[in-house]
């Protein structure tokens, strides 16, 4: 069905959508800041969709997608860097409120350290498959700048969050990868990742849909104290 | 000549784009998290050598214009490639502005009477004003706000 992946962005962000307005959450005095963030990340995440799109590392398969295109990017593939981190951004501000950012800061350099590392070793390795060489190469150099040059202080609750999110990830990524499909929404050509599949969503992608989530959190963050600071 | 239109139009997106990005970068990164880069581009005229490490940002900011014409020419998306261009100019227009007019790196284009001309100096000096890290002003580079403008204009007379 034509539908289909537009049912999927907006199946996504239905009820983190609802759930906004609940009192403990109150997302949406926040959202100023969460529309800064977002397009500012979509920008490198859409060009960098149009060259491996062109490439042919990924494309859309033309039944489940509504025809509508912006260069070479279906639309439903543009909302996608607006939904799901609408969803992942909705989670973050949830699991603050339940457990506090200390709990985690002890186990956090162990984890960034061998994260970067097996990031690292894989770009490498993997060269030159450019879904993976590309993502792992990208991640570990956005983690190092975080941590070592930003020094952000939340990187052990982020690890926490996504760990919690990759239930949603694989549900969301599942299908669109064609789980419980005739065939993918979105394909992948092996030979330029590793084709190693959790069920039938690419391992590469996990590590994509953090890079896309951590860069939205730090500059929803950024965004949310400094509109904080200008309105007192 | 929809073509046309469409790229002429990502050129100037970029072009004017990086207005915002080097607002945010100057105020935010520069005299943020990568002041040590930044630090000497602040200190006085008489201290610094021909070049500073506040230089290594043209290498930084060259990046993302470099990948994007390099992806634009080499896998045929003209997308990219006026992007990537609108981002350069951007970057060859600050450099004209900003490094040879204003800080006089060279000794050309020394005076303009334009007043647009007058206000961005007086802006960008006001934003040398502060020699630290903290409470600065005036970080964007070429919109500049119109009171220096009505400076500007009233030192003149």
């Amino acid at each position: 069905m034509k539908y289909s992946y537009l049912i999927i962005d907006l199946g996504a962000i239905l009820v983190p959508f609802i759930f906004s307005f609940h009192p403990n959450i109150k997302f949406n005095k926040t959202w100023k800041a969460f529309w800064l963030a977002a397009i500012i990340t979509a920008i490198p995440f859409i060009l960098w969709d149009m060259v491996f799109t062109k490439l042919g590392v990924w494309g859309f398969n033309s039944i489940y997608i509504t025809g509508i295109h912006f260069f070479n990017l279906p639309i439903e593939e543009l909302l996608f860097f607006i939904c799901i981190p609408y969803a992942c951004i909705f989670t973050w501000i949830w699991l603050q409120n339940l457990i506090t950012r200390e709990r985690f800061k002890g186990i956090e350099p162990f984890i960034t350290v061998l994260l970067v590392s097996f990031l690292l070793m894989g770009a490498v390795f993997f060269y030159p498959r450019l879904y993976t060489s590309l993502t792992f190469s990208a991640l570990a150099l956005v983690i190092l700048f975080f941590k070592y040059i930003l020094k952000v202080d939340w990187l052990g609750q982020f690890y926490f969050t996504y760990l919690i999110l990759l239930i949603p990830f694989t549900i969301v990524n599942g299908l669109l990868t064609g789980t419980g499909l005739e065939s993918p929404i979105v394909w992948y050509d092996n030979t330029q990742n590793m084709s190693i599949r959790l069920f039938t969503i690419p391992v590469e992608d996990i590590f994509y849909g953090m890079l896309l989530i951590m860069l939205n959190v730090f500059l929803y963050e950024f965004f949310k104290n400094k509109i904080k600071i200008e309105d007192h | 000549m929809i073509n046309a239109i469409i790229y002429t139009g990502l050129f100037l997106v970029a072009f004017f784009g990086m207005e915002f990005i080097a607002w945010i970068t100057h105020k935010y990164l520069m005299h943020g998290a990568l002041w040590f880069l930044h630090e000497d581009h602040h200190l006085h005229p008489k201290d610094q050598g021909f070049f500073q490490k506040n230089d290594y940002f043209f290498l930084i900011f060259a990046t993302p214009g470099i990948l994007l014409i390099f992806s634009g020419i080499t896998f045929e998306m003209k997308t990219l490639l006026f992007l990537g261009l609108g981002i350069t100019f951007y970057g060859f227009t600050y450099f004209l502005v900003h490094d040879v007019f204003i800080h006089q790196r060279f000794r050309i284009l020394k005076k303009s009477d334009k007043s647009y001309f007058r206000a961005i100096r007086k802006a960008h000096k006001v934003h040398h004003k502060h020699l630290g890290k903290e409470d600065g002003e005036c970080f964007g580079m070429l919109w500049v706000p119109k009171k220096y403008y009505r400076e500007a204009n009233n030192n003149i007379r």
